[in-house]
């Protein structure tokens, strides 16, 4: 029965087997965005989506709001009195790290409950957070740059409730915090690489015990706050252009 | 037709008497009498037919035989049913000495008499008819079904090669490639036994077809669903790979697995059943047509095959 049973089991592995859909988180494919569709959602200094695409925290004339995707109303939210740099959301879109612009420029973390946003969650060490990995995972990991004025980014880990640095800082030349995709495989950043050019590039790794690999440029020219989502298919900048305004790329 | 049939009743008749009392002296042709009652009417111009019978008959009184053959058959050939004309040809022959040929003039004649109610003209034939069956030469052949077997070029149905009757003297006997030549003389039984075999008629018999069908049926069944797999699987890669959520991307890894895994399986069963029914689905065969078979002892049909 049990033997029966195994063979069952085997022959039925089959189709997934043979297409590559094994269960196992990938890195998304890094592709250029160059001739990528170019649309744009709201005037923004600083943002952060979640993974669905549906919902945006992002700061305007010194103020914070939120909105959901594509062509929601924004809302203000209050995230404290100072003005801050940087938005990093979880996937979920259920917590938030931002970091105020005092200081020293100071990493936080909020709690959103319903409409509201609580600034309780515990933090890692460091100045910038990009957007961490999703719990669904396993426990989540975040990329923070160390000091504001070091280009060392150090890798954290969610173990219950408090954050534990993961291997050695790594150097990348970005201003704020590489963005991690949902399945913590793929950093994405806004770099102003003295020997690649200003551009948005992208890394990834195979597993998150694995260190990253080289550097992939995904668009060239100045932008900030480079996210990815929808495996990689689309991606969010803000600042690529004229003025200030969050910009998606489809490709 | 008529007046050619009273005529040569007359005339046979005349000459039948003078025969069986004459001793093959033929009678002397008696004047027709015409009927009675009508002696005022004139006599009707003879038909070409009656021309040609009379002639005949004055050949045959001058015991010119093969002439007056030959004036009798032509009259036959223009009044078919003449029963005057019929025993008057197997007359002649019988005066030649052409046994199985006189013979068949007088069957012919005693039938045709029979259906025109010429009681004395059927009996005449019947008499000599008789008399010939008894004398005449026969020739039995045995050849194999489907074997065209000619006697002097005539080709002879299976069932008459039981009984060949024949004129006294040498005969071409021809089977296929075969060919012999016999010598009989009156009263002769002879047996010839031909070893030509028949040229055989094929026809292809496919018993297997339906069965073909069903495993065609089942390989059409099979790459559909091979298809449905490959495209499930594809689809199902793609939303896979579309996907940031562990849940879609594992919903989708289970749709493939067990969807398309077993759609693929019952495709495989479908081909591997496809093929196992064409494979043993019975060949076409190549079969010889039914033949039937006249023999001494036996009387039926033969089939035989190959394949």
């Amino acid at each position: 029965m049990l033997a029966r049973s195994s063979v069952l089991a085997v022959m039925l592995a089959g189709c997934d087997f043979v297409f590559g859909v094994n269960g196992q988180p990938e890195p998304c494919e890094l592709r250029s965005f160059g001739g990528a569709t170019r649309t744009e959602i709201v005037e923004a200094e600083e943002f952060s989506v979640d993974w669905d695409q549906t919902f945006a925290v992002f700061s305007q004339g010194g103020l914070n709001w939120q909105m959901k995707l594509p062509d929601g109303t924004p809302e203000m939210i209050d995230l404290g009195v100072y003005v801050n740099l940087t938005f990093a959301l979880a996937p979920e879109g259920t917590s938030l790290f931002f970091t105020a612009a005092i200081e020293p420029p100071t990493l936080r973390g909020a709690l959103r409950d319903a409409s509201t946003w609580a600034i309780s969650a515990e933090v890692p060490r460091g100045t910038y957070a990009g957007t961490p990995s999703a719990d669904a995972f396993g426990p989540r990991r975040v990329l923070v740059r160390l000091r504001y004025e070091l280009d060392e980014i150090q890798e954290y880990e969610d173990d219950s409730g408090h954050w534990v640095a993961v291997g050695q800082p790594i150097t990348v030349r970005t201003q704020t915090a590489p963005n991690l995709t949902p399945n913590g495989l793929t950093m994405v950043y806004s770099a102003l690489e003295p020997e690649l050019g200003p551009g948005v590039y992208a890394q990834s790794r195979t597993s998150v015990d694995e260190p990253f690999g080289a550097p992939v440029l995904l668009r060239e020219g100045k932008a900030r706050a480079a996210q990815l989502c929808g495996r990689c298919q689309q991606l969010y900048v803000v600042g690529d252009g004229e003025g200030s305004t969050l910009v998606r790329y489809d490709r | 037709m008529r007046v050619l049939g009273w005529w040569a009743v007359r005339w046979f008749l005349g000459l039948v008497i003078a025969t069986s009392t004459a001793s093959a002296q033929p009678a002397p042709p008696e004047p027709p009498t015409p009927p009675t009652g009508e002696q005022a009417a004139p006599e009707p111009a003879p038909t070409p037919a009656v021309t040609a019978f009379r002639a005949g008959r004055d050949l045959l009184d001058a015991g010119q035989f093969e002439a007056a053959c030959a004036k009798f058959t032509e009259s036959i050939g223009l009044d078919p049913d003449a029963p005057g004309t019929l025993l008057n040809l197997g007359l002649c022959n019988e005066k030649l000495g052409k046994t199985a040929t006189a013979l068949a003039w007088f069957r012919r004649g005693q039938y045709r008499s029979a259906e025109a109610q010429m009681g004395e003209y059927e009996q005449a034939a019947k008499e000599h008819a008789v008399v010939l069956a008894a004398r005449v030469a026969t020739l039995r052949v045995d050849a194999a079904p489907g074997v065209t077997v000619k006697v002097d070029g005539a080709t002879l149905s299976e069932t008459e090669r039981a009984r060949v009757e024949l004129d006294p003297g040498t005969h071409v006997i021809e089977a296929g490639t075969e060919h012999r030549e016999i010598t009989v003389h009156d009263g002769d039984k002879q047996e010839l036994t031909l070893k030509t075999e028949a040229p055989k008629h094929y026809v292809m018999v496919d018993r297997g077809v339906k069965q073909r069908h069903y495993a065609y049926y089942a390989v059409g069944t099979g790459a559909a669903l091979y298809l449905a797999s490959a495209s499930l699987s594809l689809v199902g890669r793609s939303r896979y790979h579309d996907s940031d959520h562990p849940e879609t991307y594992q919903r989708w890894q289970g749709i493939v697995r067990y969807g398309g895994t077993s759609l693929f399986l019952v495709g495989s069963a479908a081909v591997v059943g496809g093929v196992y029914l064409y494979v043993k689905a019975p060949k076409r065969e190549r079969i010889e047509q039914v033949a039937p078979i006249v023999a001494r002892d036996q009387l039926g049909v033969a089939i035989a095959g190959s394949f």
